[in-house]
């Protein structure tokens, strides 16, 4: 299992080498000179070919590759233009934020998915299995931004009952029970689609165990059936539902842009979406950077997990 | 008492059955068109009794029983009839009574053990796990017990077993662990579905043996399910036969095996290719197949493939009916009629001694597969998956390659089609040398091809069985594009098979009709040779002497060569002029078909055939089986001196240090052991060998 954990770490290695590749290569993908945007159309060429000195942009791409890697390497992501701020500064407020929010989805969309796709595959073909594909393809099929506007429309407006945005009461603001009210409603959002796709799975990665032999064993062996949906056909199905909350969890860091400008939630994908407006390309270069690394260690640990649920992966 | 069980319920002895069996029927299917798959059958065992029950696949065997234990998978119901266990019947229990009869009244070891066996949980935990929450030991007395288990089953150092998972053990050892947990509740009835069929045949044995030895140890009513007349035939009291979901026979076991009376309880016994038979004679297989559950024949099911079938056979539904001794048969023909026995047709093989031309020509042939390890997949080590062959096939002739699992015949066949790299030694076709260190030679596919075991996998799903054949045709540019379809219905011609099949595609056909398709698409460029792998090894009995009548038929009308591998002797020795023996990657023994049958002379030939089952109760009960003592070596490790050691009873110190290598016994035999002409080991070996034979 060490062994496994080591190797895997080690592959991340070239991963993440990848992704600066990329984000380094977005400066000079995105259309538009950084030097416009930063002195806007009106400044004169005398003053671009300063700042593009001041910035390196007059170097070879290879030279800037370097002096960005090494930049990176002291944890020097630039400055944003936009914050006015250090980019690592702003970006490490905002990702607490945002993790609040994707752990908490993760978490409903997981514990709900499993319940109710299990409860689900009890009962095949039942009344409550076709309720079931009708809600899971609702769920599916509608914008997660416009059910965030439902909510808001709904619990906020109309009964009043919770905060419709930000993270914190603007006045008499703070504390765990402010953030919880705050939470609940882009959280839901947030997790609406994985928590369909995850009870899907559930159930069709517990119909095909419940099928098969090990199950019957299990039966023929005088076991009750609660503990064989339990013990044996739940930890069977896992695997395949743990790569649906890993996938899961890359979608809802993308799925946090949407929700979190919804619901103005000061975390990383509001940041970026105005970083984005405003053309502040140091941020968003940074910005993509951490989200990557972030998704390349989410895997990992998806990985371990299937290695840890999965004894052929464990000891080979 | 009351409900006292009318005579039928009775035994033959006249006690009260333990199980018994009542018009039992299984329906799937709605209300309005339901599909019977079990139609009235009825059976009996009593205490300390073995019952076989026998018959092709989708006959309605392991429905019973999972209709018997109210296991039926979703869909599947018991349409009607009783199943009496114990003075209760099971039909009428709630779903929490019956949870309590299953596993410590009757108890179920299904077919495939590494499918049956819980993959993420370690062996104790799973054997262990109904002996706490079920009958309430601790958890020390529970692993306590299941160490007395494996013991008891014969697993040596049960005690680190206990923390292996399914995937860690070998077959044979994963059947055991499936037995033991059988009886981990001391049932009164132990249902065994095909418990030996995915096993090798030397393993085949020990299990039956150990089944047989726990029947009698633990006073267990046994139900044994096979589509092998063998396997039944050594470890039974009486035997059901069952046809298209009923019961069309069934009597003591000796009664079955010596008068067999139902017509189709004799094309079974015909058409099973035994070791205790003449080979001249050709095989009888049953023609066609068994009827769709969908779509049963009117009157008697059997009567479209019966030979004795009359006018009142297509009308009206025979009942089991007794013909004195408790022989109940259900067919209309009088007994006189089916007794008559058909003529023997002798097959004609030529000659062991013929001289043929050599086709392939393979010389001291070693497979090496790599063993990768670490981030940078370096090479640690090699598996020698085959080590040193030297075989030749010749012009017209049957080599049958025999072993068990592992021990490289597959790999040896493939490279025989450059389909693998060799490590060393050359392979010459036709004499055309090919080294195959890299990629195969142009000229290969048009000379040799090869059939597989399973010819659903290996037929592409979504092509008709034309296009398949046509695709063959267009490749190697057999014949002009226009002349594809009439070569393709002259191709299937050929196999047997109507020209309209074309249109089908691979899941419209049945096992053996699929197997015909395999054939015909290698036989589609005119090879010289062709390797079949287990090409039977998954089709029923009676369909297996039609594809074995075949390729005979095949290889007489166009000198087909073939590589025949087999882990079923009966088999191999029916069709093969020459029979190779491979174990741990090396060829044991070799030699003309007869020789080898009659005078093994390694001590593992002799144990494979001591394990092979006849369908003949009086051998079978009087045979002594060669216990195979361990497991077969490492490839990635093999042992020096001789691979056989650990498990042949006369390995002496020259084993362990110098490796034999095949010598000729005379011109019709070769044996690669140290001893095979000292005077006991010949003495060991030929006294069980006649007997077998």
């Amino acid at each position: 299992m060490l062994s496994f954990i080591v190797n895997r770490a080690l592959q991340m290695i070239p991963v993440i080498f990848g992704v600066t590749v990329v984000t380094f290569a977005l400066t000079q993908i995105i259309p538009g000179d950084l030097v416009d945007v930063m002195l806007g159309s009106t400044a004169s060429e005398d003053a671009r070919q300063e700042l593009r000195h001041a910035l390196g942009l007059d170097q070879p791409v290879i030279v800037q590759y370097f002096s960005y890697m090494s930049h990176l390497l002291s944890g020097d992501l630039g400055r944003s233009h936009l914050f006015s701020l250090p980019v690592a500064s702003v970006l490490g407020d905002r990702l607490v934020n945002t993790a609040i929010l994707a752990v908490s989805a993760t978490v409903v969309a997981t514990a709900l998915g499993i319940a109710i796709g299990t409860w689900v595959a009890l009962k095949p073909g039942s009344l409550r299995d076709r309720g079931f594909t009708v809600a899971v393809l609702f769920l599916n099929s509608m914008p997660p931004f416009w059910f965030g506007l439902l909510l808001i429309l709904f619990f906020g407006l109309s009964l009043g009952l919770l905060p419709v945005s930000g993270m914190y009461a603007v006045v008499d603001g703070g504390g765990l029970g402010d953030l919880l009210a705050h939470m609940v409603m882009p959280t839901l959002t947030l997790a609406a689609w994985s928590l369909a796709i995850i009870a899907r799975m559930t159930r069709s990665a517990l119909l095909d165990v419940i099928n098969s032999d090990y199950i019957r064993t299990a039966r023929s062996r005088g076991l009750a059936e609660p503990r064989i949906i339990a013990n044996h056909a739940l930890p069977n199905a896992m695997p395949q539902v743990i790569t649906v909350i890993g996938l899961q969890a890359g979608f809802l860091l993308s799925g946090a842009v949407l929700t979190e400008t919804v619901f103005s939630w000061p975390g990383i994908g509001l940041a970026m979406y105005q970083a984005i407006s405003a053309r502040d390309i140091p941020f968003i270069q940074g910005g993509v950077l951490l989200l990557a690394i972030v998704f390349v260690l989410i895997n990992f640990v998806v990985d371990a997990l299937y290695a840890y649920v999965n004894p052929k992966i464990k000891l080979a | 008492m009351a409900g006292l069980p009318e005579p039928l319920e009775l035994n033959q002895d006249g006690a009260v059955p333990l199980l018994s069996v009542r018009d039992l029927s299984v329906a799937y299917g709605g209300v309005g068109r339901p599909v019977r798959v079990v139609d009235r059958v009825s059976f009996s065992v009593g205490a300390g009794q073995a019952l076989g029950v026998v018959g092709e696949s989708g006959c309605g065997k392991s429905q019973t029983m999972l209709a018997v234990l109210r296991l039926l998978p979703h869909g599947g119901r018991i349409a009607s009839g009783r199943v009496l266990f114990d003075g209760r019947d099971l039909v009428g229990l709630t779903d929490d009574e019956m949870r309590r009869v299953r596993g410590r009244g009757i108890a179920y070891i299904s077919q495939d053990a590494l499918s049956a066996l819980n993959p993420v949980m370690t062996i104790g935990r799973q054997m262990a796990e109904p002996l706490i929450v079920e009958e309430g030991m601790s958890e020390a007395d529970a692993r306590q017990r299941c160490v007395e288990l494996l013991g008891q089953v014969g697993i040596p150092g049960a005690v680190q077993r206990l923390e292996s998972y399914p995937h860690q053990l070998s077959g044979g050892m994963r059947q055991r662990v499936l037995i033991a947990m059988a009886i981990s509740g001391r049932p009164k009835v132990l249902i065994a579905d095909e418990p030996t069929t995915a096993l090798d045949v030397t393993l085949q044995a020990q299990i039956l043996a150990l089944i047989d030895r726990l029947r009698r140890e633990l006073g267990m009513a046994l139900v044994l399910i096979s589509h092998d007349l063998g396997v039944v035939a050594g470890v039974t009291d009486s035997v059901a036969i069952m046809y298209a979901g009923r019961v069309v026979e069934t009597a003591t076991t000796a009664a079955v095996f010596a008068q067999p009376q139902h017509p189709y309880t004799r094309a079974l016994l015909d058409a099973l290719p035994r070791l205790d038979a003449p080979v001249e004679d050709k095989l009888r297989p049953i023609a066609g197949r068994p009827p769709d559950p969908m779509r049963l024949p009117p009157g008697c099911a059997f009567h479209p493939r019966c030979g004795h079938a009359e006018p009142r056979c297509r009308i009206e539904v025979p009942q089991l009916a007794d013909r004195g001794a408790h022989h109940l048969v259900s067919c209309w023909v009088a007994p006189a009629v089916t007794a008559v026995a058909r003529s023997v047709e002798p097959s004609a093989t030529q000659p062991a001694h013929e001289a043929a031309p050599d086709a392939v020509i393979a010389t001291d042939v070693s497979i090496h597969f790599p063993v990768r390890h670490g981030i940078f997949r370096r090479v640690v080590g090699r598996v020698r998956a085959v080590d040193g062959v030297s075989l030749t096939m010749r012009t017209g002739r049957t080599v049958g390659l025999v072993g068990e699992s592992g021990s490289g015949k597959s790999t040896f066949g493939r490279a025989l089609l450059g389909l693998v790299p060799l490590a060393n030694g050359t392979i010459s076709h036709f004499g055309l040398p090919f080294t195959g260190r890299r990629g195969q030679p142009r000229h290969l596919p048009r000379l040799g091809q090869m059939v597989f075991q399973d010819p659903y996998a290996s037929l592409n799903p979504r092509m008709t069985v034309g296009a398949a054949l046509a695709e063959v045709l267009a490749v190697h540019d057999v014949v002009a594009r226009s002349e594809c379809e009439p070569r393709v219905a002259e191709l299937l011609d050929s196999v047997g098979l109507r020209p309209d099949l074309a249109r089908l595609h691979p899941h419209e056909l049945s096992g053996g009709q699929r197997q015909r398709i395999a054939i015909a698409r290698a036989l589609a460029i005119e090879p010289k040779f062709i390797v079949c792998d287990e090409v039977v090894s998954a089709l029923d009995v009676s369909i297996q002497g039609q594809i074995i009548n075949l390729l005979q038929e095949l290889q007489r009308a166009h000198r087909l060569s073939y590589l025949f591998i087999s882990h079923d002797l009966s088999v191999v020795r029916h069709i093969s002029h020459e029979i190779a023996v491979m174990y741990g990657g090396k060829i044991m023994e070799m030699g003309s078909r007869d020789r080898l049958f009659a005078a093994p002379h390694h001590p593992y030939t002799h144990t494979l055939l001591s394990a092979v089952s006849v369908p003949d109760p009086h051998i079978e009960r009087r045979r002594r089986r060669v216990e195979i003592r361990s497991e077969p070596p490492d490839p990635a490790n093999p042992p020096t001196g001789c691979r056989f050691q650990r498990s042949c009873r006369f390995a002496a110190e020259r084993c362990r240090t110098d490796e034999p290598a095949l010598r000729p016994v005379d011109d019709a035999q070769q044996v690669a052991c140290h001893f095979w002409d000292r005077d006991d080991v010949r003495a060991a070996l030929s006294v069980t060998a006649s007997a077998a034979a």
